[in-house]
């Protein structure tokens, strides 16, 4: 029986197992659900969230002031009409993917390693790409007006302007956040039942127990579960692929020099893997680290993210080499001046700085003792999350600030707003996550029931 | 384990759900409705104007010719609200007396103008130019409806864009001869077969430059009228 | 009640078999919601052999405890037997579609919202005001021109002059005259003002 086994409890061919030995059923449902109903909210809960909250007034007050006053306040001007808005927005994106290839790639490829992370990561999807979501709308000269990016039946008896990629962002933004918001609360409705069951008080009863939708666990409602999650993870495989494809094009279908370049579709995809790892890994190492959940994020799990990142790290880091290549290769004065002004212009320590944070760190996880060591890679991922917020810098701004015409050149400088507004995203982030970790499961606990060694049913 | 919920949740929950669809499409479409509604665009709104100038008396039984008065619109793109010395070309000896036509003669003594309510008014972001529709064979009535009957002038079309792009589009529907431009009694649209043949043949013979799909003809072209 | 196992477990079933009482009580279930109406009522159960047995039963073996839910599950009675099969999926099943839950995006709404919402005011009506004598050159809407002349310095410039209803709406050199003339210098702003001002 043993060798029929697979490798997820024994170490004979993994270098950890998936998921701690001494766990069951039981204390696994007991250990997470402890930590929405039972355990004392530690304080650093309230600290972090007040943090968060104060920062997510922070963007209040930004979009207030820019629906006010207009996008004059932002550091946009002529000729670089995007700014922090386009980049935050793709760099927003760019983390969401790693949630949904978790939980749908993962689960079609049937790791089971994605057990435990996949319900955080998934959360961490829909609020990123809620940050995102803003930006697009903000950037509009007129954000009340947002609704015409939509084909309704409108009284100018026109369509939208479909020739746009800004318009491809609309929908595959939407898309996106639909999927990822059917797939996540879908595969949270066993969980909603279980803290319903479990429930202390008579308001989370009522509360957990809408949102359970009326689950019974009975095998009826397993079978088209599991049908509904597998079409839902279907729906959503593809998503991660075309979704920064399409943010790709943004920059892609455009004609100045550094942007017009096919690499951009599997360089941004691979990017946003790169970039949601890098998220996912700095938020679950000080997590698991604080609600105890070494045995359910394992360092295997730590392990399998980090060579995910290091392979996605190695793309992206392909994608600078051949665009300085080609930069110079196609012997086009405008590309070469455009490799060249990105790495000796005034933007230039920006291109170096990113060069080391997104090429250059991640060498580092070739080493399995860098890989085991928590310190190292969570230092590791906040360096590549800046370094992926550099690279859309380095992309955006450069290109347009020096294009064909030099009399038109310019410089970008961001305005105190754009960082308002970027920083209050990043609080807005952190506010919905506190939120999450307290009042919902933070793992998936059925899920985790199927891994267990007591899961496997003796034929 | 008592249960949370009475079992009329079940029914509710699926009416809520349902419903919730519903009406949120049925919000849609009355919101629709009401941007196309005469409360929106100002349509069969009956402005009462300082004098009470009735168009039905004035062109229905008098038969006097849109152009007496609105003098520039073969020449302008406006066309024209009368002076008040046109009015008292007639009324210096019709109903000269009259205390209806009281305001229009002080206007003629002092010099202040008359000050009628606008009708038909299109936001400043659209052109709009009277002389080329006329002479490309779009008639009065077509876009002002029966002015001769009309006691009391009303916008009779939204003006909203997709009113103009029905036209714009498909000018055949509603062009005619440019002889009968000014003639009220002809046909507002064309609808039957032969009908949009003889404006296929008028679309032609004008020189209404249509152009190619959406967008490539000067019809159809966003800076024609957003300039 | 603490529910922990989600799957069958086959072991129960054989156990509790021997607790039946008398199951000819029957009655047709409810769909929806929990148990059965009838399965409140434990009468078709012995207690007392339920009871003995519970009492002497070993201590939970590997691989977890046995669980139940309900004493019917525990008895195994025919009623609850029914209602089992009853909850296995038959060949065909029906896909319910999940309700969207959109919390996240109710949060963005909610602060779009709060940003700004669309000026729903209706143009007001316009006045509009024609002349008392309508001069005869003049079309409204289309300029008439006037060719003049200016003191530049003491000498008289000609001018060509476009009025919109009396307006002088743009002041420029009569190309007519001194075509080689800048006609820059008399474009510019302080030009025109001053010659507005006269």
């Amino acid at each position: 029986m043993d060798e029929k086994r697979d490798d997820l409890h024994s170490s004979v061919h993994a270098t950890h197992p998936v998921v701690g030995t001494e766990l069951t059923f039981g204390s696994v449902t007991d250990k997470i659900s402890a930590i929405v109903l039972k355990r004392k909210t530690p304080i650093g809960w309230f600290i972090g969230f007040a943090v968060s909250f104060a920062l997510f007034q922070l963007m209040m007050l930004a979009i207030v002031k820019l629906v006010f006053v207009g996008i004059g306040e932002w550091g946009v001007n002529i000729p670089i009409g995007w700014g922090m808005d386009i980049l935050n927005f793709v760099w927003w994106i760019g983390i969401g993917h790693a949630g949904t290839l978790i939980s749908a790639i993962l689960l079609l490829l049937r790791q089971k390693w994605r057990t435990s992370i996949n319900r955080f990561a998934e959360a961490m999807t829909l609020f990123a790409v809620a940050q995102a979501g803003l930006y697009p709308i903000m950037h509009l000269g007129r954000p009340w007006l947002a609704y015409w990016l939509f084909p309704y039946p409108n009284t100018m008896g026109i369509w939208p302007q479909f020739r746009s990629p800004l318009m491809w962002d609309v929908f595959a933004v939407s898309t996106y956040a639909t999927v990822s918001a059917l797939f996540w609360f879908v595969g949270l409705i066993p969980d909603f039942a279980t803290l319903r069951d479990r429930a202390n008080s008579k308001p989370f009863r009522v509360i957990y127990g809408m949102l359970a939708m009326g689950w019974r666990g009975s095998a009826r409602h397993w079978h088209r579960y599991e049908t509904a999650y597998l079409l839902l993870a279907g729906l959503a495989t593809p998503l991660v692929l075309s979704v920064h494809t399409i943010v790709s094009f943004d920059f892609a279908v455009g004609i100045i020099p550094g942007w017009h370049a096919t690499i951009f579709p599997p360089y941004f995809v691979a990017g946003a893997i790169y970039a949601g790892f890098a998220m996912v890994l700095l938020l679950t190492i000080p997590l698991r680290k604080i609600y105890g959940l070494q045995s359910f994020i394992t360092m295997r799990h730590m392990n399998n993210m980090a060579k995910v990142m290091l392979a996605t790290g190695l793309i992206v880091f392909y994608g600078y080499l051949i665009e300085a290549f080609f930069g110079w290769y196609s012997g086009n004065q405008y590309e070469r001046f455009m490799i060249w002004n990105r790495m000796h212009g005034p933007y230039g320590h920006y291109y170096w700085a990113l060069i080391f944070c997104n090429g250059l760190t991640p060498q580092l996880l070739w080493f399995k003792k860098i890989r085991a060591n928590l310190m190292w890679l969570w230092l590791i991922s906040v360096v590549v999350s800046i370094g992926m917020w550099l690279e859309r810098f380095v992309i955006v701004v450069t290109s347009l600030h020096r294009d064909f015409l030099p009399s038109s050149w310019g410089m970008y400088k961001p305005s105190q707003w754009d960082w308002a507004m970027y920083i209050g995203t990043i609080g807005f982030f952190f506010a919905l996550l506190f939120l999450f970790i307290r009042f919902l499961p933070m793992i998936s606990i059925f899920e985790m029931r199927t891994i267990l060694p007591e899961a496997e049913v003796e034929e | 384990m008592p249960q949370i919920f009475r079992h009329s949740t079940n029914y509710l929950a699926r009416a809520t759900i349902f419903g919730a669809i519903f009406i949120l499409l049925a919000a849609l479409w009355v919101a629709a409705e009401i941007t196309r509604s005469g409360w929106n665009t100002g349509a069969y709104i009956e402005r009462q104007q300082p004098i009470q100038f009735s168009h039905k008396h004035h062109v229905g039984d008098d038969g006097i010719d849109c152009r007496y008065c609105h003098t520039t619109v073969e020449t302008s793109a406006s066309a024209g609200i009368p002076a008040t010395a046109v009015c008292m070309n007639c009324h210096k000896q019709i109903w000269a007396d009259s205390p209806y036509l009281e305001p229009v003669r002080a206007s003629f003594k002092t010099g202040k103008p008359l000050q009628w309510i606008r009708v038909h008014d299109l936001p400043d972001f659209a052109y709009f130019n009277h002389s080329i529709h006329v002479a490309k064979g779009v008639g009065c009535s077509t876009c002002h409806g029966r002015v001769d009957q009309m006691p009391v002038v009303s916008q009779t079309n939204s003006l909203q864009m997709e009113w103009c792009l029905e036209c714009h589009r498909a000018p055949e529907k509603f062009v005619r001869p440019r002889e009968k431009v000014f003639d009220m009694e002809w046909r507002q649209r064309n609808s039957s077969k032969q009908e949009i043949e003889e404006g296929q043949k008028l679309v032609k013979e004008y020189r209404i430059q249509v152009g190619g799909k959406n967008g490539t003809g000067v019809m159809t072209s966003c800076s024609t009228c957003h300039r | 009640m603490r529910f922990a196992g989600i799957f069958a477990r086959k072991a129960r079933c054989s156990l509790a078999k021997k607790f039946v009482g008398d199951a000819g009580k029957a009655k047709p279930f409810r769909t929806s919601g929990g148990k059965a109406a009838h399965m409140d009522n434990d009468r078709h159960i012995n207690f007392k052999l339920l009871r003995d047995h519970i009492l002497s039963e070993p201590p939970a073996v590997a691989g977890g405890q046995k669980y139940w839910r309900h004493l019917d599950e525990l008895a195994d009675s025919p009623v609850f037997e029914e209602f089992v099969r009853r909850e296995f999926p038959h060949a065909a099943e029906e896909w319910n579609n999940p309700v969207e839950r959109r919390t996240f995006l109710k949060l963005m709404g909610a602060s779009l919202a709060l940003a700004g919402l669309s000026s729903c005011v209706i143009q007001p009506p316009e006045k509009v005001i024609p002349y008392v004598k309508q001069p005869e050159e003049e079309t409204p809407g289309q300029g008439l021109y006037f060719a003049t002349a200016f003191s530049l310095g003491g000498i008289a410039t000609p001018l060509l002059v476009r009025s919109n209803e009396g307006r002088p709406t743009k002041i420029e050199g009569n190309p007519y005259f001194f075509a080689s003339f800048d006609s820059g210098a008399l474009r510019s702003r302080s030009f025109a003002d001053t010659a507005l001002s006269r």
